[in-house]
């Protein structure tokens, strides 16, 4: 039925009052002439009759010989007849605002930053001439922009700003900042990186100090740059070498003895923020979503067209209840998944090339549920490391007392 | 005429469909269907005469609505208390 009143709301229809002692015989002149009666009521001197518009407007052809009146005419085609005109000024009002509101930039958008200070990137924009609701006729060459980006900004190697329909795209390229090489003639020690027991010393230029077997904390100089004689005079060079030395790396953490997972109660909340050319028009009170564990998603929906942002969007903010369920496990899973945990935290802070040599677990049960988890393990680790020499005692080099190194 | 329904006799064709008389279905006392009718002679809510070849109908009752109006059908609803033809 109400697919019926759909179609009959598509094609259109008029209600007619049919008055008159001829009005019987009219009604069978319209339906032996095809038309379609789609409803049909009889009051005692008038009958009502519902019939498409198109078999309206064939209507005088049948030269009714009774009164015959419109109650109603409904349908899309009579709607858009009827406000036509209301129809066509509000597209003309709304490309109006269109056209303007494509004149400005309503978002701003940044794109390559990693390890950059977003405070201190929008500050540099907005010093740039960058803001939200600016014509966008009004908007720096990309040159100047750059320069007053990167004058304001650390760690930013290149900037531009590309204008997309209504959002500026402020695209950066961070410095990747390289390990400090010392020039060749920069006197430098090797110095320990890290703790450990000293397995070889391979020396290339300078003086070694260190002996293998010998325990070294960070910072103790392993091959010197400096050499001294007995006369007090010197000369400092570049050192350079390869030390491998055994460096121990514990870890340990407390466990619990269960599976947590978490399990979703199927409950959601919304937050809808209505954001209208530069604004954020939250549509609800609290901002509190009042779930004590929930996840958070938040997701943008920019209304485009031609694949130009108009200004005009929604943020829905949805959080998803859950609940925090926990499976008991054996002692063996907690301890093999500790052992994963932490050897993974190790990995983190080896150096380059390091080789593993030895590795141990050790088990502390602290009541039923809990269990101390300590992995200890061994590595031959480079932990030589180049420390530039700040005082030049002498720079001059002594030719006919050359030392080299051990 | 005799021979036309001689004919539709003989090869057991339905009357209604040859000779043009009408064929009226009654759903209970709620509805009633007639078809081969000709022409709608009167329409009000307690009375509705209709026009076949070589005759009336007249459906007499309360609250008539008609449900479906063709050429040569046409369905009325209502509380039907008698049909008779002249």
């Amino acid at each position: 039925m109400f697919l019926i009143k759909i179609f009959h709301f598509l094609k259109g229809y008029v209600i007619l009052s049919i008055r008159g002692n001829n009005k019987e015989e009219f009604l069978s002149r319209l339906v032996k002439g095809g038309v379609k009666i789609l409803e049909s009521i009889t009051f005692d001197d008038e009958i009502r009759i519902k019939i498409f518009a198109r078999d309206f407007f064939q209507f005088r052809d049948f030269k009714p010989k009774c009164r015959v009146h419109i109650l109603k005419k409904c349908g899309l085609w009579f709607w858009i007849k009827r406000t036509r005109k209301t129809f066509l000024y509000g597209m003309i009002i709304f490309l109006v605002l269109l056209t303007l509101s494509s004149q400005f930039i309503w978002d701003i958008r940044y794109v390559g930053v990693e390890n950059t200070d977003m405070e201190k990137l929008e500050e540099a924009t907005r010093k740039a001439g960058l803001k939200q609701g600016m014509l966008k006729a009004n908007i720096k060459s990309g040159y100047e922009m750059k320069d007053i980006i990167l004058n304001n900004t650390d760690n930013i190697a290149w900037a531009w700003v590309y204008v997309k329909g209504t959002v500026a795209v402020v695209k950066i390229r961070e410095n990747i900042i390289p390990p400090e090489v010392f020039d060749p003639d920069v006197p430098c020690d090797i110095v320990a990186s890290r703790s450990g027991l000293i397995k070889s010393i391979t020396t290339i230029r300078g003086k070694c100090i260190a002996t293998e077997n010998q325990m070294v904390a960070p910072g103790d100089t392993i091959i010197s740059g400096t050499y001294e004689f007995e006369d007090k005079t010197g000369y400092q060079v570049h050192a350079s070498g390869i030390v491998k030395a055994q460096t121990e790396h514990i870890r340990s953490g407390v466990y619990k003895q269960v599976y947590c997972y978490k399990k979703y109660t199927g409950r959601k909340r919304h937050k809808v923020r209505i954001r209208l050319f530069g604004l954020d028009i939250p549509l609800y009170i609290k901002d509190d979503i009042s779930f004590e564990l929930c996840d958070t998603t938040e997701k943008d929906y920019d209304l485009k067209i031609a694949g130009n942002y108009l200004g005009i969007g929604i943020s829905v903010k949805t959080a998803k209840e859950y609940i925090e369920e926990k499976e008991p496990i054996s002692f063996e899973s907690t301890v093999d998944f500790a052992q994963k945990e932490l050897e993974k935290e190790i990995s983190k802070e080896l150096l380059f090339g390091a080789e593993l040599i030895d590795k141990k677990t050790e088990t502390e049960k602290i009541d039923n549920e809990t269990v101390k988890v300590t992995v200890i393990m061994n590595f031959i680790e480079e932990i030589g490391t180049e420390k530039r020499i700040d005082e030049v005692t002498q720079v001059e080099p002594k030719t006919d007392r050359i030392a080299t190194g051990d | 005429m005799d021979i036309a329904k001689k004919i539709s006799e003989m090869l057991e064709i339905p009357p209604e469909a040859m000779l043009n008389i009408p064929k009226i279905t009654m759903v209970g006392k709620e509805r009633v269907l007639v078809e081969n009718y000709t022409a709608l002679l009167d329409y009000k809510k307690d009375n509705i005469r209709l026009k076949y070849e070589g005759g009336v109908i007249e459906i007499l009752g309360r609250n008539f609505e008609i449900r479906v109006i063709g050429e040569e059908n046409i369905a009325v609803s209502g509380e039907i208390t008698s049909v008779k033809l002249f």
